[in-house]
């Protein structure tokens, strides 16, 4: 089953990259390819599915406290800032 | 000879014989930078050897992914902009313990997410062997800089062939570790799972230089490996001849004639000169691993570049007026199409239940698929001899990656060789060996390289400039 | 309500107090400077990765032993993602698919028996960080400010099953489940300090169903009290809609302390579906037998051993027991006192009814025990002596040590406060006191013992309350010999 533009849309939203319909028609029309693609190489497969490449386990480090990055250094990449905080415009539950 | 062009143990050697100092050593270099735009380094920021080191007075060259403390750092996407970190990778740690000179950050294609150098979104990068075409990506800039004798070497981040890629175009040697050999903290990504650090140089003895300053386990990367790894060439030379798996069949489906060609040539000689046992092998997982490869690369791009929403750092979009404007117009603006369409592709796949059983976890059983099968060649041969990439830049057929990114899939070490020139352009062959080989791997290709000969410089090849 | 039973499942936060974050170094004290405590990996700056801390994941073992959980042998981390400004990787790295702990039980008192509640499941994630909004609602504020410094403190999720079946039982289960992760020391569990965050799961079903009704989320309880509240509001909401024949919807409801009510809040834009995979920037973790014989050996005795042992081994009530043990601190400081001052009875005794006064006063939040152990043992040992007696320790002392932190000795040195025991300095008081009350004296002459009482306290009068009248009792008792 192909993607529609309106599903394209759909998981453009879901990551914050709204597309406007033609956008959306082209991005569909790089997707299904592959998605065909797959479709026909991975159906039926069983093996276990390989979840981690490293075989290495239980990296782990100890409880110590380290010195953090000075707050001049924490903000000073971004675009906006106010009282030693990140400064963003309104929030809306969405 | 003159300094910029030569290999990095050539200039090491030069320097031990008093001939010219490590200040003179990168000034040549930055010279050759000056005088022949090719277009390879974003931004240079050179800074002189920090001492005695393996690598003392070595001029290399950084892709734009690896973080340098104080150095705008973009991954060459436009959503980077500005960005300046106020941390480094280790590996650039390790380098200048080392002593090694760094020249300066080289272009790749956004987050390194095309093979296709030509989608690179803020500069055009030349393939020194002939301006006006492509060097290959994703690390295209770090490959130019050294085959135009602009940096000795380069180390660039390697997710499906990155660097290997555009070594078999610019005529260089290009290699990827064991996964988890070389630390990737400070290495902007955007597949951690298939990414190693990958090293160009011009010849194997650089490379294995270049590995045993930065292998090593690092506290910051809980994928490193113990140990570390020294004297790669000096052991000894293997007992018994080296079995190498070929694959005949591969070159029918995939493969340009003369690309063919040049590696089989590669083959053949092996047998005749080196006495080396060619193993008719079958590789008919490639194209279920290009997918795989592909589909794992976008499922983690979606969520490894999602922190990219103009709130802390690099490119925000003016004006917005809530978050949600904020954070679609920033990402809308500051990624390009390629990320885009990887992103889009990876939502889709994990995006609920049905799609990441029937993609993302089909794949994770295609990266088992592939990497048990390959563990079990390993009985059967000592390596995997493939051509690098199929086609000749900007001939696209097969996927460039199709070769190349089963090592990714299944964390191998690889390395590709120049092996000649299909219309004056170079071309690679590539040895894929078994996890945690890297050793044996770079003595077989020291001896294929010698057997090769194949000049390691396109003034040495008769390539004038 | 008669007709409708509630099935509540909770859903638990806790930040965990070890002393770094859980994938970097940063320190994680509550209260500092705003983007103080925050590096390039908390930040989730490019490139940076995550390395996780040993004790972080001992404390999750810790909480899953002491919640009877199986722990996993074989786990790994997942990203869990979503856009939230607070989010600086714009995914939690969690353990949705392989959860450290599973399947536990708790055990709490409901009416004059008890029952268990199921843990789903406790698993280990990171904190977010914090949005500060310039106005009186996130809805109003013009733009909001944000610090990182919580990003990346470990947190527990707990997750019940739905076996709650009242507001009541919830808030039980609450301070059960509090009481323990304080006794095993791994979190202060501060709930105004949001350290222990609760979120509700309810649904009704007519009594004798089995079957689930649709459920809604309440969000914001930042209290024993609002869970409470918040729940009790929301049955009786749920209630009258299906009394009504109204369906409830399946929604997410936010508690309002002020006016006392649940809202529905906005339906969430993003898919609820996290896109959940293993981190790849993380290897897996095996728990070998060893590993967690060893953390289950680090566990202190859990409040309900130490109840039975309480019983057994100090004679003590089961009241009393069940109180001194609802906190580690009240236990701890109770066997304390025990041991410098060995009557377990009267030492409970003071412990339930003058030094909890104290500790109530503080309230949900309680701080510990507002004294000293060697403080208590000295103080009934003055009483015991007859230094001073049960009022003036009670009334003048105690208030005294908790104040101003002083021994009760030096208390009562200076205030005067030594009872008077020695027979010469009463001699004459005594005498003047049954002179001056002839008829008393020949009632008591008489056989009235109970007037005795009288004659004694005119004595303490006189010596404004600083006679020891036993002392007293007996000289009386030897002048007037019958
Ligand atoms: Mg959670
Ligand atoms: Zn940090």
């Amino acid at each position: 089953m192909p993607v529609t533009k309106e599903e394209m849309k759909r998981i453009g939203e879901i990551i914050y990259l709204d597309l406007t319909d033609e956008e959306s028609v082209r991005f569909a029309d790089l997707l299904n390819p592959v998605l065909e693609k797959a479709d026909e190489l991975l159906d039926g497969l069983r093996e276990e599915p390989l979840r981690h490449i490293s075989q290495l386990r239980n990296r782990l480090r100890e409880d110590e406290v380290g010195i953090p990055l000075p707050k001049e250094k924490v903000l000073a990449n971004a675009a906006e800032t106010q009282d030693g905080c990140f400064r963003v415009p309104r929030i809306l539950e969405d | 000879m003159t300094i910029a062009g030569m290999s990095v143990i050539e200039i090491l050697e030069g320097q031990g014989r008093g001939e010219f100092t490590p200040e003179e050593a990168l000034q040549a270099h930055l010279d050759k930078i000056e005088g022949e735009d090719v277009g390879a380094f974003l931004r240079l920021c050179p800074k002189t050897s920090s001492g005695p080191g393996l690598l003392q007075g070595v001029p290399v060259a950084l892709g734009d992914e690896i973080c340098m403390e104080g150095v705008e750092t973009t991954a060459g996407s436009r959503i980077l902009t500005g960005f300046v970190p106020p941390y480094q990778a280790a590996l650039v740690g390790k380098l200048q313990g080392a002593g090694a000179a760094l020249v300066g950050k080289t272009n790749l294609t956004e987050f390194g997410m095309s093979f296709d150098m030509d989608d690179a979104v803020f500069q055009r990068t030349q393939n020194p062997w002939r301006p006006g075409t492509n060097p290959g990506g994703a690390a295209g800039g770090a490959a130019a800089a050294v085959a135009a004798g602009q940096a000795a070497a380069a180390v660039a981040a390697d997710t499906g062939g990155d660097v290997r890629i555009p070594a078999s175009f610019c005529g260089l040697v290009g290699f990827v570790p064991t996964y988890g050999r070389v630390s990737r903290y400070g290495v902007i990504q955007h597949a951690p799972s298939l990414t190693q650090v990958g090293l160009l140089a011009r010849q194997v003895g650089d490379i294995a230089l270049l590995l045993e300053v930065l292998a090593g386990e690092d506290p910051q990367d809980a994928t490193t490996l113990p140990g570390t790894l020294s004297d790669l060439l000096a052991q000894a030379v293997e007992p018994k001849p080296l079995r190498i798996g070929i694959a005949p069949d591969i070159y029918r489906s995939f493969a340009g004639g003369d690309v063919c060609q040049a590696a089989a040539n590669v083959w053949q000689r092996a047998a005749e000169e080196l006495g080396w046992e060619l193993v008719e092998v079958d590789l008919p997982w490639l194209e279920l691993a290009q997918i795989a490869r592909r589909l794992i690369a976008a499922a983690e791009s979606s969520s490894t570049l999602a922190r990219y929403d103009g709130v802390r750092y690099g490119y925000r979009a003016e004006d917005a007026q809530d978050m949600r404007e904020l954070f679609s117009r920033t990402r809308a603006e500051g990624f390009g199409e390629v990320v885009k369409g990887e992103m889009l592709l990876g939502t889709y796949i994990l995006g609920d239940k049905a799609h990441y059983e029937a993609y993302y976890l089909q794949a994770l059983r295609a990266r088992s698929v592939v990497s048990k099968s390959l563990q079990d060649l390993w009985g059967e041969v000592d390596f995997v001899l493939t051509p690098t990439t199929p086609e000749l830049p900007g001939k696209r057929q097969a996927p460039p990656e199709i070769f190349t990114g089963p090592s990714n899939l299944a964390g191998l070490p690889a390395i590709s060789l120049p092996c000649g020139l299909v219309d004056g352009l170079p071309v690679g062959v590539q040895l894929v060996a078994p996890a945690g080989e890297e050793g044996r791997l770079l003595r077989a290709a020291h001896v294929l390289e010698r057997m090769i000969g194949f000049a390691s410089s396109r003034n040495g090849g008769g390539q004038g400039a | 309500m008669h007709d409708f039973e509630a099935v509540i499942g909770l859903e638990i936060h806790v930040e965990l107090s070890t002393d770094s974050k859980i994938f970097c170094s940063c320190p994680t004290a509550f209260g500092a400077e705003v983007n103080t405590q925050c590096c390039p990996i908390c930040l989730g700056l490019p490139g940076t990765l995550p390395a996780i801390n040993r004790k972080a994941l001992e404390y999750t073992v810790k909480a899953g032993l002491a919640l009877n959980c199986q722990i996993a042998r074989h786990t790994w981390f997942d990203r869990k993602n979503y856009f939230y400004p607070d989010l600086p990787k714009a995914y939690q790295v969690s353990q949705q698919d392989a959860p450290l702990c599973f399947d536990g039980y708790l055990e709490v008192p409901v009416g004059e028996g008890a029952k268990r509640v199921g843990i789903n499941r406790v698993h280990l994630e990171e904190e977010v960080g914090k949005s500060l909004h310039a106005g009186e609602t996130i809805i109003d504020a013009a733009y909001s400010l944000l610090d990182y410094n919580r990003a990346g403190i470990p947190l527990i999720e707990i997750v019940t099953e739905p076996d709650i079946r009242s507001a009541e039982e919830a808030q039980v289960f609450l301070e059960r489940l509090r009481n323990i992760l304080r006794y095993i020391d791994i979190s202060d569990c501060k709930m105004q300090e949001g350290s222990l965050r609760c979120d509700a799961n309810i649904s009704l079903r007519p009594k004798g169903s089995t079957e689930f009704g649709t459920k809604t989320e309440i969000k914001n309880l930042n209290s024993f009290r609002a869970v409470r509240r918040a729940l009790e509001y929301e049955i009786n909401r749920q209630a009258g809609l299906l009394r009504d024949g109204r369906p409830v919807e399946p929604e997410t409801r936010h508690w309002d302390e002020q006016k006392g009510v649940t809202i529905a809040m906005r339906s969430k834009r993003q898919a609820s579906y996290y896109r959940c995979f293993a981190d790849p920037d993380l290897v897996p973790i095996d728990l070998s037998d060893e590993w967690i014989g060893q953390i289950e050996g680090e566990l202190p005795e859990l409040p309900g051993a130490r109840r039975r042992r309480f019983i057994d081994e100090y004679g003590l009530p089961e009241y009393d027991a069940q109180v001194l043990t609802s906190s580690k601190e009240m236990a701890d400081f109770f066997e304390e006192v025990v041991q410098g001052y060995n009557d377990p009875k009267t030492v409970s005794n003071w412990i339930m009814t003058e030094i909890l006064r104290y500790v109530n006063e503080q309230g949900e939040e309680a701080e510990g025990i507002p004294l000293t152990a060697t403080g208590l043992v000295e103080l009934l040992q003055l009483i015991e002596g007859g230094v001073i007696n049960r009022n003036q320790a009670k009334e003048i002392v105690l208030p005294e040590m908790v104040a101003a932190g002083k021994s009760p000795r030096q208390i009562v040195k200076e205030k005067g406060l030594e009872q008077i025991s020695d027979t010469s300095q009463l001699e004459g008081i005594v005498a003047s006191v049954l002179e001056a009350n002839p008829d008393v004296v020949q009632d008591y002459l008489g056989g009235k013992d109970k007037v005795m009482g009288f004659l004694v306290g005119q004595v303490l009068k006189a010596t404004k309350g600083k006679a020891n009248p036993r002392l007293v009792n007996e000289m009386i008792r030897e002048k007037l010999k019958r």
